[in-house]
């Protein structure tokens, strides 16, 4: 008996293991196959149709590296996300890195926060970050971002930021004290761009191709030789940013008058902006001409100590592209403004004054001119839009028109039109009469069945 | 597979007979109903709360209504289905009539599907009631019905999961009450398994039964999930005929 019992156990025991074997076997298969339907109405899973011919100009491995905890709606959102990007094509693969688990990682790539995403192709990085601050959910445009992150990786040249030096320019390299532009520095590194140093009187020659000239406050005079070097520069087609601060960089302002930018010798000052620490010399701007690069931009920006500007078309076709608000003015007596008095007087221009403008030739050229330089500083540079209205004004000057801009899907559902009575009447429905239904119709049946 | 409607039949029959099915009906009914009018009750809070307006384009019937009824009734499910499966086959044994049926002609296969298919009608009852709420919403609003069918395709595979586990741990003993906790205990512990990972990251977020439902509730139909449910059923009624088939040579 007790043999007969070991055999059948024995039979019964290896018929489990094996079955289970099989179905595990099964399950890994499929898991790898990895085929999916996306049945929502607006197809809310699904790439667009601009990302797909993106991801197919991959040639290259891509590594979408996101840094998150362990759980999270953002972290999900971003795992749903790029595993739509490595299903279409086998080049692109997802790591995800616990910051607190594996520092060395997010040390690599300069990560300090949840949510920041870092593409790499070879030493090439772009880092984002995908977390809605209100929400905490993966930001409504990710695929956007993600997908003009792989555009950049996988464009066919390398584009340089060539920081002027030479004529007090603000420090690049300083990412501590509130002038220093180090955060701009690493930000602009974080957008894909190359950053290297440029100083005119050492004899290079700036390429024309894949250049773009940034002219960051400088406070010491040039000389005629810089001056004819910077127009001929701009007049084969160059590309540049200048920011051009109050009572210094003349002579950049005089250039940029050639070209249809008219610089005031001025400072704007704003009263109706009480930032702290700002205070009225920081003019907070919400008002943006119609522009591609302001197109859907909704944030405020705030442009400390700036000059006004403003635009007239010449060989450029220039635009003004923000402007303070209409309590703002243009004070040009700098005696009182030295003295910490700041005036409007009859002859003071008004607002809304412009502080950042741009330009075009049919040469290729572009030019952007900011009437501020510590908009973009270590200390402001975080503030509100600062950072993206400056990085949507490279972008632009740098021709990468390639970049798309894919509108975030919308779940199909708008407002629930329901009155107060019929949200009564629902819930009697609902949760009182179907269940009472339920409920006399079993006592009925065992009425029934009890007479029987 | 000749037996199963017989048996089938006489399931039903007896779910019917005795006062167990309507309560559950009716429990699982004013649950899910309550929790979906609290969240309809919450949206339309927040559609008209000045505060709220910054997140105004993420409200949304889906997202604030939809996805956490789904997720509701998935819980109520995982407390529910124990009570369902509890008597399938424990109360065969404590009344006796056990060794009749199973020594009747009808192959075991054939009873435990029979059993097992009743269950399932029951649940698709029970899933029938609650989408009576979600055409309350339809009515008044237009969530996604791709989402919404999808979910309901999860819940019906996460459930019918559950009912093959519950008929397992009913063939064990013949105690209803011991049959009841087993399953519970064995739910609970797939649910939490892989709490805190998901199905792509690890294998005790893949073995985990709540983790395959996600797709789902978000309008993905991935073959893997569909693929894993199967399995936990087939698993599930395999173990049951192993542990019933046992009997004859233990």
């Amino acid at each position: 008996m007790r043999k007969r019992r070991l055999i059948y156990g024995t039979g019964a025991l290896i018929s489990v293991i094996s079955t289970i074997g099989i179905i595990v076997a099964i399950n890994y298969l499929l898991f790898r196959t990895d085929i999916r339907f996306d049945v929502t109405q607006g197809k809310l899973h699904t790439v667009s149709s601009a990302t797909i011919r993106a991801l197919n100009s991959v040639q290259d491995e891509i590594i979408i590296i996101g840094f998150y905890k362990e759980t999270g709606v953002d972290r999900s959102g971003f795992v749903d996300l790029a595993k739509e990007y490595t299903r279409r094509n086998d080049n692109i693969k997802i790591r995800l890195v616990n910051p607190d688990q594996e520092p060395a990682v997010a040390k690599k790539y300069g990560v300090k926060e949840y949510g920041s995403v870092v593409l790499a192709k070879d030493e090439n990085v772009v880092k984002l970050r995908l977390t809605d601050p209100i929400t905490g959910g993966i930001l409504k445009n990710s695929e956007e971002e993600i997908t003009n992150a792989l555009l950049k990786l996988t464009r066919d040249s390398q584009k340089t930021l060539y920081i002027l030096t030479g004529h007090g320019q603000r420090d690049m390299g300083n990412s501590v004290d509130a002038q220093g532009l180090g955060l701009l520095r690493k930000t602009i590194l974080d957008e894909g761009y190359e950053v290297a140093e440029f100083m005119i009187l050492r004899g290079d020659d700036l390429p024309i191709k894949d250049s773009i000239l940034l002219v960051a406050a400088p406070t010491q005079a040039f000389s005629l030789s810089e001056i004819q070097y910077i127009k001929n520069y701009l007049n084969s087609g160059g590309r540049a940013i200048f920011m051009i601060e109050p009572r210094a960089g003349n002579e950049i302002a005089s250039i940029l008058a050639g070209y249809g930018f008219d610089i005031s010798d001025d400072v704007v000052i704003d009263p109706s902006s009480k930032l702290e620490g700002g205070g009225d010399i920081a003019p907070i701007v919400s008002d943006y001409p119609y522009h591609e690069i302001t197109e859907d931009f909704r944030f405020a920006t705030i442009f400390p100590y700036s000059r006004s500007i403003d635009v007239s078309n010449g060989s450029y076709d220039t635009a003004v592209l923000a402007n303070t608000g209409e309590y703002s003015w243009s004070e040009t007596n700098f005696d009182l403004f030295d003295e910490g008095v700041a005036q409007k007087e009859a002859t003071d221009r008004s607002g809304p004054l412009g502080v950042a403008a741009i330009g075009e030739n049919g040469n290729n050229g572009r030019i952007a001119v900011f009437g501020s330089a510590d908009f973009v500083s270590n200390v402001f540079l975080e503030f509100s839009g600062n950072r993206d209205f400056f990085l949507n004004t490279l972008n632009w000057i740098s021709g990468d028109e390639n970049l798309i801009s894919i509108r975030p899907k919308k779940l199909n559902s708008g407002n629930l039109t329901i009155t107060t009575k019929q949200v009564d009447i629902i819930f009697i429905i609902i949760v009182v009469v179907i269940p009472a239904v339920i409920l006399f119709s079993g006592i009925a049946i065992w009425w029934k069945r009890r007479v029987l | 597979m000749n037996g199963v409607y017989p048996i089938l039949k006489r399931e039903l029959g007896s779910y019917f007979a005795s006062p167990l099915a309507y309560v559950v009906l009716v429990v699982f009914q004013v649950i899910t109903a309550f929790l979906f009018f609290l969240n309809l009750k919450g949206y339309l809070q927040l559609q008209f709360d000045p505060s709220f307006q910054l997140l105004r384009e993420q409200l949304n019937l889906n997202t604030v209504i939809v996805i956490p009824y789904f997720d509701t009734m998935s819980i109520v499910l995982l407390f529910i289905i124990p009570l369902l499966t509890m008597r399938l086959v424990a109360d065969e044994r404590s009344s006796h009539t056990a060794e009749l049926l199973f020594t009747s002609p009808i192959k075991l296969s054939s009873i435990i599907l029979g059993k097992y298919l009743a269950a399932l009608i029951l649940l698709i009852i029970m899933l029938a009631l609650s989408s009576l709420n979600i055409l309350v919403l339809t009515a008044h609003g237009s969530p996604d019905i791709g989402m919404v069918l999808s979910s309901y395709l999860g819940l019906f595979l996460l459930g019918a999961s559950f009912l093959a586990i519950g008929i397992f741990a009913s063939s064990l003993t013949s105690s209803q009450l011991v049959a009841a906790i087993i399953a519970f205990g064995i739910l609970l512990f797939l649910w939490l398994i892989g709490a805190s990972s998901d199905a792509d990251s690890s294998v005790f977020g893949y073995v985990s039964l709540i983790n395959h439902f996600t797709n789902f509730s978000k309008g993905i139909i991935e073959l893997k999930d569909i693929a894993y449910y199967l399995s936990a059923i087939y698993i599930g009624l395999f173990l049951t005929h192993t542990a019933l088939d046992s009997e004859r040579w233990r």
